[in-house]
């Protein structure tokens, strides 16, 4: 195998026996990411992210297909992969209530072989940079959830992996703890050449933000792989265009002719956002003289660039968000 | 490579033990768990004994049974169901992904257990001493070592047998750990000589607690060889055995439940 | 009538959940086994300890040890099943909270899930009274009317069981997890003081007095009347049956009162403290 490619999958699936039938929870997955990248995994829940992840990371034999973490198989070769991986997961209740921050931490250093003096030195300096440095000595059931996962992801990079697997490692957190942790991903991987982060999430400008390329699933199948940019060039030739209308106004909306890949999302100043495709730019009078004939009070429009939302539903066809299911039409 | 990996997993076992030992210096409810527990056990069997108009000895069978009743509890929840509280927890994913051997971690829990376990049985001995007023005849310090340190040895390779299989079994391990409990203090003789259970005795002998208890009332009390099943000498060799023998089998099963929790998704379910 | 029907409800479910956790596990086959080999196992180390001691010659004790060991299965299995359904249900499976905030009384929610373990110790008790009958030739001698006493003197003497349960529920609402051991320590304590497995008089002085005032002594001493003609606690020699039921009612009352308050009282300091959804586990 190529000494560029971190991981790799060759036709890779997994099933889970159900009481009625079969689940397929991975389908013919066949990615490359190579080291020195920062990989995104954007889907839906239930898409198939965190199977790929608990493959990767040798908690979870395939049922078809290959397997590879910097050469070596996921099924045979597993002391040698978790050598030089680690993972954090978002939402992570791991460790020991009864010890502080620092001695979890260190708990868990030792099972990678850390002298201790390093990792203790080590502690303490991600302490002090995550801003945990007064918590060091706090017992990790007293932790807030963002504490908590700024411990966690800590936990994952004192062992400094050569590939680090981050499964939603944003999740539940605040803007400003979100924001820290993003900021932290790209100057740990600036820090030494050739690591690789393989990251699934399903917030979209933190796939953006981040990745060097992003792989969209769902339904266990990988529907699109290209850079940020490159998935937003495949919908060049489509004319995007946003309005926003008063909420009053839009509660009386029940279509809007001509669009399709029609998405709704309330704004904080008690507007609606209202994003669509149309095939024919010359409708777009037509669709103002629609709401101005039926009494909706638009406040502003635009004609937009595709962003990866607008890439994620023209190629999955529903949106990503958790309090949705609005399919697209 | 090897010494490498050696010295990782020889780490591993101490990181593993820490937990276990400090929570003994901050979690003060084990007073509670460890000792008053199994103290109340032995008032109330010992009581019975002395309703029933049985001599001294037995008072203190049932003590010494109520002191080493600690050990079988630790195994069986703080060894055997640990695998499973680990993986409702999520720690249990985060052993799998290290590079170490899960028995370091399981070796480092029992390392952990054993001596505050030691600890807490040695105090319900003292104390249930105090409150019976027992008469201790010891009869050989040397078989006393072997026997009381071969017992501990091979109670804990056991547990990490189990240990495997709590793996696959789940929420079934912690009612198997439940269902361990007192049937293993029936014929055990925890509480009476197992020769008492005739033929029963040698099946129970599986169980290294059996044998270690009768080993130490035969050294501890003087009608303790009245009341013995083998000879003391046999019985160590019996628990030289079980040592090894459970030593593999853990090292064997963790290694193939391992696998099957893989292949079937086991590992990181939280409430099954 | 809809406050009665809405506690029917409120208590079948809950009812229904403490069986589906009690039993779901495994196969019924499987679920009979392990219901049975825990409490027989404890009752039949006691039946041999008495054996070996008495060299096998059955003396008019042992009935009355298999009836005392055949109720404190209960005190064990209901008293403790609801303080743990505190810690259960907060720490494990994280759902107090929801079950809180529902219109679900958490009194009735307690029942429910208490029942279903006192379902399954009937079970048990009543295999630990048909083997003493079976192989240890325990025989019964009721009294007169025995039909009429046993089931109101049951059923009086199972409402104790669940109001002590409350007391300890209401204490794992204010204390971490470790709260267990207190539970099981209590279990123990009444293993010794109601006279389960050796009358209390065996303890000298005032600790032989405190089992009269703990209504587990006086149902199963009554029980013990009500099937063998005496109990063998010498305080409740002299008792009538329908005295000792009045006592165990009148026990019960002033529990109830006490421990209903306690319970209310811890609830809202809970609340008050934030400790209904805490987390102790990790």
């Amino acid at each position: 195998m190529k000494d560029v490619i971190a991981i790799k999958t060759e036709n890779l699936g997994r099933t889970y026996k159900k009481e009625k039938g079969v689940i397929e929870a991975l389908k013919n997955i066949n990615i490359e990411v190579n080291k020195g990248e920062i990989f995104g995994l954007l889907g839906p829940n239930g898409a198939g992210k965190t199977t790929l992840i608990k493959i990767l990371t040798t908690l979870l034999l395939p049922t078809s297909g290959k397997a590879y973490v910097l050469g070596h198989d996921v099924e045979k070769e597993t002391l040698s992969i978790r050598e030089k991986i680690n993972m954090v997961s978002g939402g992570e209740w791991a460790g020991y209530g009864i010890l502080t921050v620092k001695e979890n931490l260190w708990m868990f250093s030792q099972f990678y072989g850390i002298p201790s003096k390093k990792a203790k030195r080590d502690i303490d300096k991600y302490l002090e940079i995550f801003g945990l440095k007064e918590d060091a000595n706090t017992k990790i059931s007293k932790l807030s959830t963002g504490m908590r996962q700024k411990m966690n992801i800590i936990r994952g990079i004192l062992s400094s992996p050569e590939v680090l697997f981050l499964d939603e490692p944003t999740l539940g957190l605040d803007v400003q703890i979100a924001r820290t942790v993003r900021s932290f991903i790209k100057v740990w991987m600036k820090e030494k050449e050739n690591r690789t982060i393989l990251l699934t999430t399903h917030y979209l400008n933190e796939a953006d933000e981040l990745c060097n390329r992003i792989a969209i699933i769902d339904n266990g199948e990988i529907h699109a792989l290209d850079t940020p940019q490159g998935l937003k060039k495949l919908l060049k030739n489509k004319i995007l265009y946003s309005i926003e209308l008063e909420r009053e106004s839009y509660l009386k909306l029940k279509e809007l002719p001509y669009t399709t890949k029609f998405t709704v999302n309330p704004m904080k100043d008690g507007k609606i956002e209202i994003k669509f495709q149309i095939q024919d730019e010359g409708k777009i009078v037509e669709i103002f003289n629609y709401l101005k004939d039926n009494g909706f009070t638009l406040t502003s429009f635009r004609k937009r660039e595709p962003t990866l939302e607008d890439v994620f539903i023209e190629i999955v066809g529903k949106e990503l968000k958790e309090d949705e299911e609005r399919v697209s039409y | 490579m090897k010494k490498e990996y050696l010295i990782r997993n020889i780490r591993a076992v101490f990181g593993r033990a820490y937990p276990r030992v400090i929570a003994a210096n901050r979690e003060y409810s084990w007073v509670i768990a460890d000792i008053v527990l199994p103290l109340l056990s032995v008032v109330a069997y010992g009581t019975l004994y002395k309703f029933l108009g049985a001599s001294k000895d037995f008072l203190g069978f049932a003590v010494l049974g109520g002191a080493m009743s600690a050990f079988w509890l630790n195994v069986l929840w703080d060894m055997a169901s640990q695998l499973y509280w680990e993986r409702m927890s999520g720690n249990l994913q985060l052993y799998i992904s290290s590079p170490i051997s899960l028995i370091s971690i399981l070796f480092g829990m029992s390392i952990g257990g054993m001596f505050t376990t030691s600890l807490r049985a040695a105090a319900t001995l003292i104390v249930g001493t105090l409150i019976f007023k027992l008469d201790f005849s010891l009869i050989n310090l040397t078989q006393l070592i072997l026997v009381f340190f071969l017992t501990l040895s091979s109670l804990y390779g056991l547990g990490m047998t189990l240990a495997s299989l709590y793996l696959i079994w789940g929420r079934e391990a912690w009612h198997l750990s439940e269902f361990f409990q007192e049937p293993v203090y029936l014929v055990s003789g925890m509480y009476f000589p197992i020769k008492f259970l005739g033929r029963v005795g040698f099946f129970s002998s599986l169980i290294p607690l059996t044998i270690g208890l009768d080993g130490l009332r035969q050294v501890l009390f003087k009608q303790g060889a009245t009341f013995g099943f083998l000879s003391v000498n046999i019985e160590i060799l019996i628990l030289i055995s079980l040592t090894i023998v459970y030593m593999i089998l853990a090292v064997f099963y963790l290694k193939k439940m391992e696998y099957l929790a893989r292949k079937e998704g086991k590992l990181t379910i939280r409430w099954e | 009538m809809g406050i009665i029907k809405k506690f029917l409800n409120d208590f079948k479910s809950s009812f229904y959940l403490g069986w589906k956790i009690e039993s779901n596990w495994t196969d019924p086959f499987l679920f009979l086994i392990y219901s049975l080999a825990k409490p027989l196992s404890s009752a039949f180390i006691l039946i041999i300890m008495y054996i070996i001691i008495s060299q096998g010659k059955i003396q008019e004790t042992l009935p009355h040890l298999v009836i005392g060991n055949a109720l404190h299965l209960y005190t064990a299995n209901v008293l403790f099943g609801i303080a743990w359904t505190v810690i259960d249900d907060r720490e494990f499976y994280e759902t107090l909270k929801y079950v809180y905030i529902s219109p679900v009384s958490m009194f009735q929610f307690l029942a429910g899930r208490g029942f279903a373990k006192y379902l399954t110790t009937t079970i048990s008790s009543f295999i630990i009274i048909i083997f003493g009958f079976i192989f240890l030739k325990v025989r019964f001698t009721p009294v007169p009317y025995w039909y009429i006493y046993l089931p109101i003197f049951l059923f009086v003497g199972s409402l104790s069981l669940f109001i002590i349960g409350y007391f300890f529920a209401g204490i794992n609402f204010l204390i971490s997890r470790q709260g267990w051991f207190l539970t099981q320590s209590a279990t123990g304590v009444f293993l010794l003081l109601t006279g389960a497995i050796f009358p209390i008089n065996t303890f000298p002085g005032f600790i032989g007095k405190i089992g009269i005032y703990i209504p587990q002594t006086v149902w199963i001493d009554g029980m013990r009347k009500i099937l063998l003609g005496q109990g063998w606690n010498s305080y409740f020699m002299n008792m009538s049956i329908n005295n000792m039921l009045s006592l165990l009612i009148f026990e019960n009352i002033i529990y109830f009162i006490i421990i209903f308050l306690f319970f209310n009282f811890s609830l809202r300091i809970a609340r008050y403290r934030g400790l209904i959804d805490q987390r102790t586990m990790g």
